[in-house]
């Protein structure tokens, strides 16, 4: 196929005119789409501590342990969480949801996992 | 794993972190990856990202590279490949972990064919998880690396230590890349089947 001058000039004129497509992403906040899954968020007032988000957890990436005094622990770790949501949709009291939050770069692995401890009634 | 010597940059250190700062090049590594990761490194090539932006540019060989960007849970065939390259990329370099699997093995930590993330190779120097990644978490990554936090102190590569659990790959996965290239084995076992294919 050989370019035509007469097709390629006024295509070029026409992009001079027209907006830039390159986002100007580190400098301006990105745009994510509504339904984007990012770092999970976890309400500890809702949870029961039933573990069914670590049971159904594919990558092992919740860990629910219950003490014998009623302690809860809630552990997440996000270097291995795969964001598919499962633990979201598995959740009977809409504990944990789903957040935009994808600049998760960090140097440190110590800093992907998070922790919430809470007691609850045996 | 985490640098844990440093050391006070010099004048040269200075000058080949500056100039390191305008033009990152990266080697892209898959290491056993499914291709999510290396679609989105490629995404943020074309021009709705544009790292090229930065000075990023991709580069074919680990001899000119700065900064590696390894993806995938590191498979034992890859693991004396990853150090080979890691050994050939000139100093000061830098690993990035790309995904959630180079990070800590994701889905695959715990299989006996992977080592669950590149760490148990090389040292990594960020970690960027996402499954797969975004290209803009990827450019978050590298516009945090070279601005660095610390800055100061940089980790000095040729000190760093070893990995603690390098000794748990299996002693013929290190050295099956050397021997492969140094001393190819003289006999290989004839093919079974070969004259009766002719026939």
């Amino acid at each position: 196929m050989s370019i035509v001058p007469g097709r390629v000039i006024p295509e070029a004129i026409r992009t001079l005119f027209k907006k830039r497509i390159t986002s100007r992403y580190p400098f301006e906040e990105a745009e994510k789409p509504d339904r984007f899954r990012g770092r999970l968020e976890f309400d500890e007032s809702n949870c029961t501590g039933c573990g069914l988000c670590a049971r159904n957890c594919p990558a092992d990436a919740l860990e629910v342990t219950r003490e014998e005094d009623g302690t809860i622990t809630w552990r997440y770790d996000v270097s291995k969480c795969l964001y598919c949501g499962q633990c979201i949709e598995t959740c009977p009291v809409k504990a944990i949801a789903t957040t935009k939050e994808f600049e998760l770069a960090s140097g440190d692995k110590d800093e992907f996992v998070r922790q919430h401890q809470f007691k609850r009634e045996t | 794993m985490t640098t844990t010597q440093t050391r006070k940059p010099t004048l040269k250190d200075r000058l080949t972190r500056w100039a390191g700062k305008r033009s990152p090049w990266v080697l892209h590594i898959n290491t056993g990856s499914c291709n999510g990761c290396d679609i989105e490194i490629i995404d943020a090539l074309t021009p709705r990202f544009d790292v090229e932006r930065f000075g990023i540019t991709l580069v074919d060989t680990p001899r000119h590279a700065d900064v590696l960007l390894v993806t995938g849970p590191v498979t034992r065939q890859m693991a004396p490949r990853l150090k080979r390259l890691y050994d050939q990329t000139p100093d000061p370099k830098y690993v990035v972990a790309v995904g959630t699997c180079a990070t800590s093995g994701g889905v695959f930590h715990g299989h006996y064919n992977t080592l669950g993330g590149v760490d148990n190779v090389v040292p990594v120097d960020m970690y960027v998880p996402g499954c797969p990644v975004s290209p803009e978490a990827l450019i978050d990554a590298i516009y945090k690396l070279i601005e660095g936090d610390a800055g100061e102190d940089l980790p000095d590569a040729a000190r760093r230590e070893p990995p603690a659990s390098m000794e748990d790959i299996p002693e013929e996965c290190i050295t099956a890349g050397e021997a492969t290239e140094e001393s190819p084995p003289e006999e290989s076992p004839p093919p079974a089947v070969a004259e009766g294919d002719q026939a």
